[in-house]
């Protein structure tokens, strides 16, 4: 027989395993066998499974307390799925619960057989199924939300090799027998002797007989000790049949191997991604809120910031821009002296000039009867021989460069009885024309000599 | 005390809700308010600024043309001037032909940096006549000019009446 590399026990920070982990319930507690590297690794025995902290997707070997092994002899029949036949006799045997249903259970057939049928020539085939079913009452410190996969002890065990094998181990510490026929698990019992003697012999004997009996187990071959030596002592020797000693076997997956999940695990991986999706949806809606509140305070923020970096800008100019302003305040007040566009008699030249000169094109019949001027405007009255002269005469002075000092506004002529239309002009300064309060960059081109 | 049904607790969680969607409001219509006002501001800040660098461009120009007043305003002297001012302006209508009908002088007054010294004239003669005597009037180095005219046609064209103020621009601000 190929003998396996014995498990190291090893403490401290746990490298990543290169292949599955199995979560296996040791002869003195929990352990964790996994391979780094070719070799195995057992990490523990721990209390519980938890306190492992085996990987996600490891394989949970449930220990023979947590489930009922139950080999059946099956009949063939056909048409009808041996599962379901199966279902029957472990329904008959009250072992499914009173859900059916709901019950985790699996089988696997062993091998069949020929018997005579009562009343019938022909003979019937059955067949051996080995069958599980996990206990209801499911240790809370077995449930592993990350497990992949739960499967029974006996079967991740290597079996004993030949016919039909039984292998001896110690469980959680408690004596249990794995039974293999051509190198298949069919069954496992615990013994009620706590310690290998006589009695735990007897123990054995009896049940073998059983199986004997009931047909199950046609002869052993071979009875495997995989345990302390110390303890096995003369244990062997009381046994009738050939026996060894072996070392402890690292677990490995079977080729068709079970999962045994517990319904409560199905459950609370139900409610986990419930409260996942639940904590999803929380989270993009606080992603959401966040977001919305970021482009709140952005669009809140921005132009205070504005504000504060053109408050900046304006403070450190202000002072030179307002002696500028000064200085074009002062020369506007001085527009009588320093200003030609602003000079009486130059406006009084400016306004006549296009009645009295031939260039640029002469207004004809147009006079002027008055004309006033002082710091807030200039006002010219007069009379046209017709409208048409008259509003020739206002286009005239809007548009001359000399007068584009002012801002010239006018009522609408007034026809006198001899047919001459009396006119009013009013020229506002440009800067006093928007306000008498208002000053600025305007002022300045009104003021520009 | 007994923990809350799940009605009781559906109902908390609206009473909840609606506190909380409260409260944002609230702040929404301050922050609303707030950022209206700044906005406000902003616009305001950005015109003042924009006409602050209006000015800034402007700087050569205008700082010479300060200059030039600084340099040929006089200041105001410590004697008034109006009775001098007065005689230049009488002189000079008189050299010019027109008929003085009245002259009065005018308080001064006293601007954001000029102070100007006037008097008031009521003169009758042609226009020619009042050209000639602004012409003469006309001394920028020495401040003089007319600070307004009023020109009427007489009854009796082309004769016409005129009523202006001589003024005399001297340095000086108010206070």
């Amino acid at each position: 027989m190929k003998k396996e590399k014995p498990a190291v026990q090893r403490k401290g920070k746990e490298k990543a395993p290169s292949g599955p982990v199995f979560v296996f319930p040791g002869p003195e507690g929990w352990e964790s066998w996994s391979v780094e590297g070719g070799v195995a690794q057992c990490v523990g025995p721990a209390e519980t499974p938890q306190k492992l902290r085996p990987p996600a997707g490891a394989t949970v070997a449930l220990p023979s307390r947590l489930f009922f092994s139950v080999p059946l002899w099956i009949p063939v029949e056909e048409g009808i799925p041996a599962r379901d036949l199966a279902k029957i006799a472990l329904e008959s045997k009250n072992l499914l619960g009173a859900n059916p249903e709901s019950a985790i259970w699996a089988m696997e057939p062993i091998r069949t057989e020929r018997i005579a049928r009562p009343g019938q020539d022909e003979p019937g085939t059955r067949q051996l199924e080995a069958c599980v079913v996990l206990s209801s009452a499911i240790e809370e410190e077995c449930i592993l939300e990350q497990a992949g996969r739960y499967e029974v002890a006996g079967r991740v065990l290597p079996p004993p090799g030949g016919g039909s094998g039984v292998v001896l181990r110690k469980e959680l510490g408690r004596w249990v027998l794995d039974f293999y026929v051509g190198n298949k698990w069919f069954h496992t019992q615990p013994l009620l002797a706590r310690v290998l003697d006589a009695g735990a012999a007897a123990e054995l004997r009896t049940l073998l007989a059983q199986l004997e009996g009931e047909g199950i187990l046609q002869r052993l071959d071979l009875l495997v000790f995989r345990g302390d030596e110390a303890e096995a002592g003369s244990f062997l020797s009381l046994l009738p049949c050939v026996s060894h000693m072996e070392p402890r076997m690292s677990p490995r997956l079977s080729a068709s191997p079970w999962d045994l999940q517990p319904p409560i695990l199905t459950e609370r991986r139900m409610a986990s991604a419930d409260q996942a999706k639940k904590k999803k949806y929380l989270r993009a809606g606080i992603l959401i809120y966040l977001g919305v509140v970021v482009s709140a305070l952005a669009y809140f923020l921005l132009p205070y910031l504005q504000l504060k970096a053109l408050e900046g800008k304006l403070r450190a100019i202000q002072g030179d821009a307002e002696k500028i302003r000064e200085a074009s305040m002062a020369w506007r007040e001085a527009g009588a002296l320093v200003n030609p566009k602003m000079n009486a008699f130059e406006l009084l030249w400016q306004v006549s000039r296009p009645l009295i000169e031939k260039d640029p094109g002469e207004i004809e019949g147009v006079r002027l009867t008055a004309f006033e001027y002082n710091a807030k405007h200039v006002f010219l009255t007069g009379e046209g021989k017709d409208l048409e002269q008259t509003e020739k005469y206002f286009a005239w002075v809007k548009k001359e460069p000399m007068l584009s000092a002012y801002q010239w506004n006018h009522p609408q002529p007034r026809l006198l009885p001899n047919g001459n239309a009396q006119f009013q002009l009013e020229g506002v300064p440009l800067g006093a024309a928007s306000g008498e309060g208002q000053e600025g960059g305007q002022d300045a081109n009104a003021n520009a000599p | 005390m007994r923990t809350l049904t799940r009605h009781e607790k559906k109902l908390m969680l609206f009473l909840g809700l609606a506190v909380a969607a409260g409260l944002h409001l609230l702040v929404l219509k301050v922050a609303l308010s707030l950022n209206q006002g700044t906005r406000r501001n902003l616009a305001r800040v950005s015109d003042e600024l924009g006409e602050a660098n209006s000015w800034l461009e402007q700087k050569g120009e205008w700082e010479a043309k300060a200059e030039w007043l600084k340099k040929n305003l006089r200041p105001s002297p410590e004697e008034n001037p109006a009775p001098a001012l007065q005689k230049k302006a009488q002189s000079a209508a008189t050299s010019a032909g027109l008929k003085i009908e009245e002259q009065n002088l005018l308080a001064p007054k006293i601007g954001a940096s000029c102070t100007i010294y006037a008097n008031r004239m009521r003169l009758t003669g042609s226009l020619e006549q009042f050209t000639k005597w602004a012409t003469q009037l006309y001394q920028p180095e020495t401040g003089v000019a007319l600070t307004a005219l009023n020109l009427k046609l007489s009854p009796e064209p082309p004769k016409m009446t005129g009523e202006a103020e001589v003024g005399q621009f001297f340095l000086g601000k108010k206070q």
